[in-house]
């Protein structure tokens, strides 16, 4: 039953899936104000609809049918591409998506490029020279980065680049240089976790039986790193590059919304402060949707590169 | 118990100066904390003003303090409240084992894996931003963690000997939970709490700053970020200020968390 762990793995994923649908649509029928009213109100310029008006909003949206029968049509809706309109503009959903999307994939991702190397680097350096001063002094900065808020962080940042020094745009996404310190600031949180994880997992590494026998063996020390501490210490720093990466997206609403990048964190910010639900839940769907499919393909690749996970 | 460590002392002693500067506010400050005084508006830090005044001429440093009180309410209300949630769950979970078992940690495995700044978020957004709701949804979206690591430490003491042997003598499981598996798991629970406090501080300031928190004129520190950000050129005091007094919650709670971890817990390295 080689695939057993993998099709759990993948039900288990559907589940949350069909858990995080579920919140979703509960948003709609627990936010106060019946949305066909709110609807109504939009479109006569703030003048308070008539009743009959409702009804017809509400026929015209398909929202007169009791609450399971509306979640299967929206579901089947949602599946079908039909995201429904912002209650705002007016504009389909998906298409709002599609267009925020690759800016909130290019800042995450550029993020990630920048944390990932610098978090190995300092991790292994770190782990390897256990106790040392470059050791102690790394991990005194890992901790106070860590005890930044990302908005302080940014904060600061801004000031100091954009308002101090103007070497760097403060806001705005109109050339490359908008997106160095968003993705700085969401980089930074990203390098706190996961180079104390690599140094972690290298110092355990270094404890291992098979390290003291390739010394004994008189094996040099440049080569037991190479040959055996690198690989091994590897597999949990995958793992949790990996839970990290979901981590990035969730830390783009604020980053984002900061520095007005025009990504899906600053569209559900604005959604949020508009109460636009049909916009809040789509991001609410895309976000946690690739959270869950990122874990689970996390999870995936921790069991074809770990052997002892895999044969238990 | 080990000796007292000192990370312990130092967070422990920068979280209770906080609390007794915010609970003392009336008395450490001359002003009210939603005076304006639009002559002077935008100070920078001085003499009468240490934090310098607001677009309304608010007096910052006073602001900070009710802020601060509001803050650790909600933070440690819903810490309790995660706590308390997550105590309930682990403990049924862990000491019934089986089919329960499976069932709730299914249930918390979900909750988990939901990006919980985005579903507290939606949720303020679909009940409406108020102190209530955002206590609500940071409870809704804390309790997992908890009940987790509960669930593991029960299991592990579940089957050491004394609970055997106290269960042999006629113990009913209502005594055998509270009176020896439960004071026997709290602690990595405390642990994992004095870490959450100050993340709690830091996700109401975030909520606050994106609009959807405490809504003014109550002042909170995000929402005083938010207030103070169309300014940041010209007065960036009123951002920096709020920003620090947050970290400086998170420092001291870091601390805390870590000095309890050394002195309670024989397994290092919790993280959440």
């Amino acid at each position: 039953m080689k695939y057993r762990r993998y099709i759990k793995k993948f039900f288990i994923s559907l589940a949350t899936l069909f858990a995080l649908s579920l919140v979703s649509f509960l948003l709609f029928l627990i936010a106060p104000g019946d949305p066909a009213t709110l609807v109504a109100w939009e479109r006569m310029g703030g003048e308070f609809p008539s009743p009959e008006i409702v009804e017809a909003v509400k026929e015209e949206l398909g929202l007169d049918v009791p609450p399971h029968i509306l979640y299967l049509k929206w579901l089947w809706m949602y599946l079908n591409g039909d995201w429904g309109r912002s209650f705002v503009t007016g504009q389909p959903v998906l298409e709002l998506i599609a267009d925020r999307f690759p800016m909130t994939a290019l800042l995450a991702i550029t993020a990630f490029l920048i944390a990932f190397p610098i978090s190995l680097l300092t991790g292994f350096l770190a782990g390897i020279k256990k106790g040392s001063i470059a050791d102690t002094m790394i991990l005194v900065g890992l901790s106070l980065i860590d005890s930044l808020p990302s908005f302080f962080l940014g904060i600061v940042l801004m000031i100091v680049f954009a308002v101090k020094l103007h070497i760097l745009p403060a806001a705005g996404y109109s050339s490359f240089e908008n997106l160095i310190l968003p993705a700085i600031t969401l980089a930074a949180g990203y390098v706190a976790v996961t180079s104390r994880v690599t140094r972690a997992s290298v110092v355990e590494t270094l404890s291992k039986d098979y390290i003291l026998t390739a010394k004994s063996k008189g094996l040099g020390k440049w080569l037991i790193i190479r040959r055996h501490v690198l690989r091994n210490s590897l597999i949990p720093v995958i793992t949790y590059a990996g839970l990290e990466l979901a981590w990035l997206l969730e830390g783009s609403v604020i980053v984002e919304t900061l520095f007005a990048w025009p990504g899906m964190g600053s569209l559900l910010t604005g959604a949020i402060l508009s109460k636009d639900l049909p916009v809040i839940q789509a991001c609410m769907i895309v976000i946690g949707g690739l959270f869950i499919t990122i874990n689970a393909i996390t999870d995936v690749l921790y069991t074809i590169i770990n052997p002892e996970v895999r044969y238990q | 118990m080990k000796a007292i460590s000192k990370k312990f002392v130092i967070g422990a002693s920068m979280l209770l100066s906080l609390t007794l500067a915010f609970a003392l506010a009336p008395l450490i400050s001359p002003y009210k904390y939603d005076e304006q005084n639009l002559q002077e508006r935008l100070l920078p830090p001085d003499s009468r003003h240490i934090f310098g005044t607001d677009h309304f001429g608010r007096d910052v440093f006073t602001r900070i303090l009710y802020g601060g009180k509001v803050s650790f309410l909600i933070a440690s209300l819903v810490t309790l409240l995660a706590l308390t949630i997550g105590l309930l769950v682990g403990v049924v979970s862990g000491y019934c084992g089986r089919i329960v078992d499976e069932v709730l940690m299914r249930f918390t495995d979900i909750f988990l894996s939901l990006p919980s700044l985005v579903v507290s978020l939606a949720i303020i957004a679909a009940i409406g931003p108020s102190i209530q709701n955002l206590a609500l949804a940071l409870s809704i979206t804390g309790w997992p963690k908890y009940a987790r690591m509960i669930r593991a430490s029960i299991i592990e003491v579940k089957n050491k000997d004394f609970i055997l042997l106290t269960s042999l003598m006629g113990a009913d499981s209502f005594y055998l939970i509270f009176k020896h598996i439960v004071p026997n798991t709290i602690q990595p629970a405390i642990v994992l709490a004095s870490f959450d406090f100050g993340r709690k501080v830091i996700s109401i300031a975030s909520i606050g700053f994106l609009g959807a928190g405490v809504q003014p004129p109550t002042p909170e520190w995000g929402t005083m970020i938010r207030e103070g950000f169309s300014y940041v050129f010209t007065s960036p005091h009123l951002v920096l200020i709020p920003g620090m007094m947050a970290t400086i919650t998170l420092i001291a709670s870091n601390l805390l968390g870590e000095g309890l971890q050394d002195m309670l817990m024989r397994k290092p390295a919790i993280r959440i």
